[in-house]
């Protein structure tokens, strides 16, 4: 049962980490907070959702739609919640709060649009097929996920790295004033964060979804409380520590849960960032903001 | 002239006395959770089946000749603190005879000291007898947990005959502890050993932790109690886990929902469980209200919707019986003496005993290919 159990921890940790990367990412770039992330997240999850249901469409284009709608509610946030705020020299407490109010109302939204039902992707919606190895058994569905989240991790290095718009992202979040006097135009990677952090975040929604058979107008507040644990430990801003910390956080989680108590598992998960803050306050890697040179 | 004006207007005030206009008018108060996280396998049943009670219970004068009747709902949102405000406001400022509703023991336990302390009939949704030990004001419309755990735990192990169970629960909810519990201990009593309890909560997806520990274990019987959205997912992923399609599953009552069939899928087929409610069941109330039901909603009742027209009718009667002018008092007296009142419920009698407690009998129930049916 380990090895099933590890498994599972390492599905569930590495959505946590594609969730989390997209709050990390804004939040190391632009030092925003965005607790309306949760909402992004599950926006997409039903985006994806009435994609299949209501559009008739295949999984895999319903994922697309799902993905591209939650970066355009990503950047709908920060053209009507934190761009203003920035215009008026908003401080950070007023960001929070302003992203609070947000995820209200996306909440509300999605709680009158489907009258606070939980819903599921249809049945069959993705082949049910089982590989048996000694000691464990892993589904197509959970080679698939961890494949997606390999490759959208690698895709957003990528971009980060080897793109000029990736450079000039990492430009604004070492210093956003220099950057521009540099030729950076900051609304250009406003737009290009957010836009990608709601697709992570909306990716994340259509996995979860489909691989826990849920879709609700709530599911983004668990994962929010998750995320906290994980881009913190991970260090804010750090994409490789998002990864790695949402992978030790799934199988903390699972591992608790599988042998030690279900109530205790988010108990061992805090108690944990606890010590770790306590020791690395910072968490433990560096993040975009300090991790390389611009030029 | 002046007599004959007084005499024409005298007329006047004796007819406006005895006409229509001057029907008395019933407040009844609802409360349910049609927002907030309860409210996906409830709220929007609870309103369903008032609506179908109203219709009866204007249809039918139950409530006896010159009133009318005027039904308030609200929403609580499934918060404690909303449904206490909505208790006082109620009994303050709506002049509400009797309250129904509240949904669930979470929600009525703090309720129901409320209800006493303003003094007026309230008639929960819930089966906790704590509701009903807060004092002589407040009411529960569900039959004992012990009730029913009894009836399963025997059928398990004397019907089904299985001897070693797992057990997955709502830690979060008193009932679903309370059925746990119940249901361990009827179960030890007939011989049957309980190998594992792992509690989950409402706001949980993630069940592969726990499906697989379960998939692992030697059991004859997994026994589900959580809300029916929640109960569903996990039966998915328990059979997903690669549970032993042997292993015989029982639920309480709380998956006899359209909404568990809905997320459960085919890993549903083969639960069986004790139920308060079935759209097929033949008593003549439960006729009229599939039928008026289906015409109003086009789609089957559930036992949320059972239950609060339940709940309306059986507030009716007791305002009948109050008489005419009844107070609270009154049809506070009039409810828990109710006896053998035809509802859709269970057998088709409800009655309260000598202890206000509810008595209309179970009935087992089973899902075969997606569809809920009497166990034969």
């Amino acid at each position: 049962m380990l090895a099933q159990q590890l498994l599972n921890g390492l599905v569930v940790g590495a959505v946590y980490a594609l969730f989390s990367l997209g709050l990390t990412l804004v939040f190391g770039m632009h030092r925003i907070l965005n607790l309306a992330h949760g909402a992004v997240f599950m926006w997409g999850a039903f985006i994806g959702y009435f994609a299949v249901t209501l559009g008739g469409l295949p999984l895999w284009a319903a994922f697309i739609i799902a993905v591209i709608g939650a970066g355009m509610v990503s950047v709908a946030l920060d053209l009507f919640v934190f761009r203003p705020l920035r215009r008026h020299q908003g401080d950070e407490f007023g960001t929070i709060v302003a992203s609070i109010g947000a995820n209200l109302i996306l909440m509300q939204l999605a709680q009158q649009a489907t009258n606070a039902q939980t819903l599921r992707f249809p049945f069959g919606i993705f082949p049910v097929v089982f590989f048996n190895l000694p000691g464990m058994r892993i589904s197509l569905q959970q080679i698939v996920i961890l494949a997606a989240v390999a490759v959208i991790v690698l895709g957003l290095l990528f971009f980060l790295f080897r793109t000029s718009l990736g450079s000039e992202a990492r430009a604004v979040a070492v210093n956003e004033q220099t950057a521009m006097l540099l030729g950076v135009n900051p609304g250009k990677v406003y737009f290009a964060s957010f836009f990608i952090a709601g697709m992570l975040a909306g990716a994340a929604g259509v996995i979860l979804g489909i691989a826990f058979n849920s879709v609700t107008y709530v599911m983004g507040e668990a994962v929010m409380l998750q995320a906290f644990v994980v881009i913190v430990l991970g260090g804010l801003g750090s994409v490789l520590g998002a990864v790695l910390a949402g992978i030790v956080i799934g199988m903390i989680q699972t591992l608790t849960t599988a042998y030690i108590s279900t109530e205790l598992s988010d108990a061992v998960v805090f108690g944990l960032l606890f010590i770790v803050l306590l020791i690395r306050p910072n968490g433990f890697f560096s993040g975009i903001h300090t991790e390389y040179r611009v030029a | 002239m002046k007599i004959a004006s007084a005499f024409v207007l005298g007329l006047g005030v004796l007819l406006y006395a005895g006409s229509p206009l001057r029907a008395e008018e019933v407040t009844i108060a609802a409360q349910y959770p049609l927002s907030g996280p309860m409210a996906s396998y409830s709220g929007p049943f609870l309103r369903e089946g008032t609506e179908i009670a109203i219709q009866r219970i204007n249809e039918s004068h139950m409530l006896g000749e010159g009133r009318t009747l005027k039904v308030i709902i609200e929403d609580n949102a499934g918060d404690r603190n909303q449904a206490i405000s909505l208790m006082n406001r109620f009994a303050t400022s709506d002049n509400a005879l009797a309250v129904l509703g509240v949904y669930g023991s979470y929600l009525s336990l703090p309720t129901a000291p409320v209800a006493n302390e303003l003094k007026i009939p309230f008639l929960a949704i819930a089966a906790s007898p704590a509701i009903v030990q807060a004092g002589p004001w407040s009411f529960i419309l569900i039959e004992q947990p012990d009730s029913s755990m009894k009836i399963l735990a025997q059928y398990a192990a004397e019907k089904l005959k299985v001897k070693t169970a797992a057990m997955v629960y709502d830690r979060a909810n008193d009932a679903s502890v309370r059925l746990k519990n119940s249901f361990a201990k009827f179960f030890k009593e007939h011989g049957g050993s309980v190998v594992s309890e792992d509690g989950i909560s409402q706001q949980d997806t993630n069940f592969a932790p726990i499906a697989t520990k379960i998939a692992s274990e030697k059991i004859d019987v997994l026994y589900i109690e959580s809300v029916p959205s929640v109960a569903g997912n996990f039966l998915v992923q328990v059979r997903q886990a690669g549970l032993d399609p042997s292993v015989k599953l029982i639920a309480s009552g709380q998956v006899s929902s359209p909404v568990f069939r809905d997320i459960a899928g085919a890993a549903a087929n083969g639960i069986q469980y004790p139920a308060d409610y079935d759209a097929d069941m033949p008593a003549a109330e439960n006729k009229y209200f599939v039928d008026a039901y289906r015409k109003r909603n086009h789609k089957d009742p559930d036992q949320n919707a059972a239950w609060a027209y339940t709940g309306m009718v059986l507030l009716a009667h007791a305002i009948h019986d109050a008489g005419p002018g009844a107070d609270r008092a009154k049809v506070r007296d009039a409810l828990a003496k109710l006896h053998d009142v035809e509802t859709p419920l269970g057998a088709g009698k409800f009655s309260y005993d000598k202890d206000r407690m509810p008595d209309f009998g179970l009935i087992m129930l089973q899902v075969v290919n997606g569809k809920q049916e009497l166990v034969k």
